[in-house]
């Protein structure tokens, strides 16, 4: 079910893509990147509307005035600002769930992206059960390269003169993840969930980068890719909060005194 | 009221675990991918005397042809970093060669399994079987585009002899002049010996994974475009082709003037090596991707969901059917009255099968 539904339909949109695209993987991985994005921005542009949404609760006077009267009794706190939110149809975790739906598709991407460039023979054979009858088999092998990268490989750029290796892709995944994870106003109702939410920040972005460092340079360009456009988004939106790009702090507001 | 203050708690905390979590499994899910499954390579298979030498995964097994007992592996603790797909290549001396997929070659004493040499090579994976040539040297092609010219006794490489893009992962085909090397970038080369030229290329349109055959003065090969193809081995003019029903993964075997290839389609084929006409076809449900044996007035072919099945050579008429768990992948082999077919993912590695009815003699598997 999951590959015949999922992971047989990227991969062939894959092989399309390379193929219109005149055989670079690389360019293929890319617009098949910009694609999946379109596909699922009507869940993106509900979780920013609900964001949205949190953010004008958070600076507005009832919310501000409401710290200022419950700042010793917490749960009370907690309770008129859920009573609040629900008031104004607000969703404290709107913002995460299309994130959930698409890590199936990342998961589906990530092996996808595996057996489209096959690594070892045994993938090749995988491949040629998942290809559909009417890709002409001049295509393979694909052309695996794309600028100085291996995509079926870690990425690892060695220079003249210099001794040892550099991760140079798992660098920009790192730095673009960090970004456009942090360029996101930060929902939260309390301090403590601006921590959690700084801790699954920097998770997420070490673990993204491990991944990088260890699998197919491929799927480093899917990531940088995806956050680049996330980036932009955001740009464009007028929503960036590049103070918080710098800082480790959690973004969560302050209790009033 | 408090109650539900304290539920929302509860559900608020529980839900920053779940996200947690989620991550955690979305990390390992692509991390345990990358980990590699036990099933590294379809396998190799020599077969010398009363022994067989498997090579799959990340050991180099000798079996006892008669009874499936281990008489010695290599190395005692393998890595999963360093893996086999070829056939090991049995020189004139009686010693035992092999090239793994990280580029390493080693030289084994066959009587022990004793390590005579290791080339630790370059990264060059070796997929395609090292052949031994008329000077006495191997030759190893590599997915760096080199033919490698090995020295037997230093195991050192005495001579690179450049292909361009060319990688190989069948095996190669040798007489007096020449070396015929037939490459995933859809090509058919041939060496000479005499001085590493490239005497002739030939662009058949689409990968051959299975390398070459040299039958009765022709060079016979199979191609991902769903063909049969021989060629002239002087000028690498095409004589004849047929088409088949799914990509040709292996290099057709002969027994006189006919010749059988299987593919991925499922079928079967009867070929003159005349002229290429179909004398007769079987047609199975699985994809067939090990090169069928042929063995006196028989002939055995394995498919990617283990079925093993023989077959009257003249006729194509079916003799027995056996299945077993797993895939077979590696070309098969007969020896001392036995079937052996290596088997990856199901409950052996290496599978002895009665040729007179199919039923399994005995089975082996090398450690995980």
């Amino acid at each position: 079910m999951w590959d015949t539904f999922i992971i047989n339909p990227m991969i062939n949109a894959l092989l399309f893509l390379y193929q219109v695209l005149g055989g670079s993987f690389g360019l293929a991985i890319i617009v098949f990147t910009v694609a999946i994005r379109l596909a699922t921005y009507p869940l993106t542009a509900s979780s920013q509307k609900s964001m949205r949404k949190m953010q004008e609760l958070q600076s507005s006077k009832e919310w501000l005035d409401m710290q200022k009267k419950y700042a010793k009794d917490k749960e009370k706190l907690q309770a008129e600002q859920m009573k609040l939110l629900q008031s104004a149809g607000a969703n404290p975790i709107g913002g995460c769930l299309p994130t959930v739906i698409q890590l199936p598709v990342l998961i589906g991407l990530y092996q996808a992206i595996g057996n489209v460039i096959p690594s070892t023979p045994m993938q090749l054979f995988s491949l040629s059960q998942r290809m559909y009858d009417f890709f002409p088999t001049v295509l393979i092998p694909l052309q695996k390269h794309f600028l100085w990268l291996d995509l079926a490989q870690p990425e690892h750029l060695v220079l003249p003169g210099i001794p040892f290796a550099i991760p140079v892709l798992a660098g920009l995944v790192l730095i673009t993840s960090w970004v456009s994870q942090r360029i996101i106003p930060v929902v939260t109702t309390d301090t403590s969930g601006g921590q959690t939410g700084l801790i699954m920040n920097v998770f997420m972005v070490f673990l993204i980068t491990q991944i990088s460092l260890t699998l197919a340079s491929g799927l480093s360009l899917y990531f940088i890719t995806t956050n680049l456009l996330t980036i932009v988004q955001y740009m464009l939106m007028g929503k960036v909060n590049w103070k918080q790009v710098y800082t480790f702090s959690s973004g969560a507001p302050k209790p009033a005194k | 009221m408090y109650r539900s203050e304290m539920n929302k708690k509860i559900w608020r905390s529980e839900f920053r675990l779940t996200a947690l979590i989620a991550i955690g499994v979305f990390g390992g899910l692509l991390t345990a991918c990358a980990g590699g499954s036990v099933n590294l390579s379809w396998g190799g298979l020599a077969v010398d005397g009363d022994m067989a030498y498997l090579a799959h995964n990340s050991y180099i097994s000798a079996v006892n042809l008669g009874s499936g007992q281990m008489a010695w592996q290599f190395p005692e603790k393998a890595t999963a970093k360093e893996f086999f797909y070829s056939d090991p290549l049995i020189d004139s001396n009686g010693d035992l060669v092999a090239g793994a997929y990280t580029g390493a070659i080693v030289k084994l004493d066959a009587g022990n399994g004793a390590l005579k040499w290791k080339l630790e090579g370059d990264g060059e994976k070796i997929i395609a079987p090292i052949i031994e040539g008329p000077d006495g040297a191997y030759y190893a092609s590599s997915e760096s585009g080199d033919l490698l010219v090995i020295d037997p006794d230093a195991g050192t490489i005495r001579n690179r002899i450049p292909l361009g893009e060319a990688t190989s992962w069948g095996p190669m085909a040798v007489n007096g002049e020449r070396i015929y090397i037939a490459t995933i970038e859809h090509k058919v080369l041939a060496v000479n010996f005499a001085d590493g030229a490239v005497e002739w290329t030939v662009d058949l349109g689409a990968a051959i994974a299975g390398g070459v055959n040299l039958v009765d003065g022709k060079l016979v090969v199979g191609t991902f475009a769903d063909k049969i193809i021989a060629l002239d081995p002087a000028t690498g003019d095409t004589l004849w082709e047929t088409t088949a029903d799914g990509w040709v993964w292996t290099a057709p075997v002969n027994s006189g003037a006919t010749i059988f290839a299987t593919d991925l389609g499922g079928v079967l084929r009867a070929v003159s090596l005349e002229d290429g006409a179909v004398l007769w076809r079987a047609d199975l449900a699985d994809a067939i991707q090990a090169g069928p044996v042929v063995d006196g007035e028989r002939l055995y072919i394995g498919t990617t969901k283990g079925m093993v099945r023989a077959y009257s050579a003249a006729d194509g008429t079916q003799v027995w059917e056996q299945t077993v768990k797993g895939g077979i992948y590696g070309d098969l082999r007969v020896a001392g009255g036995k079937l052996l077919a290596v088997v990856s993912g199901g409950d052996f590695s290496l599978a002895a099968f009665s040729i007179e009815n199919g039923s399994l003699v005995w089975s082996y598997k090398e450690p995980v």
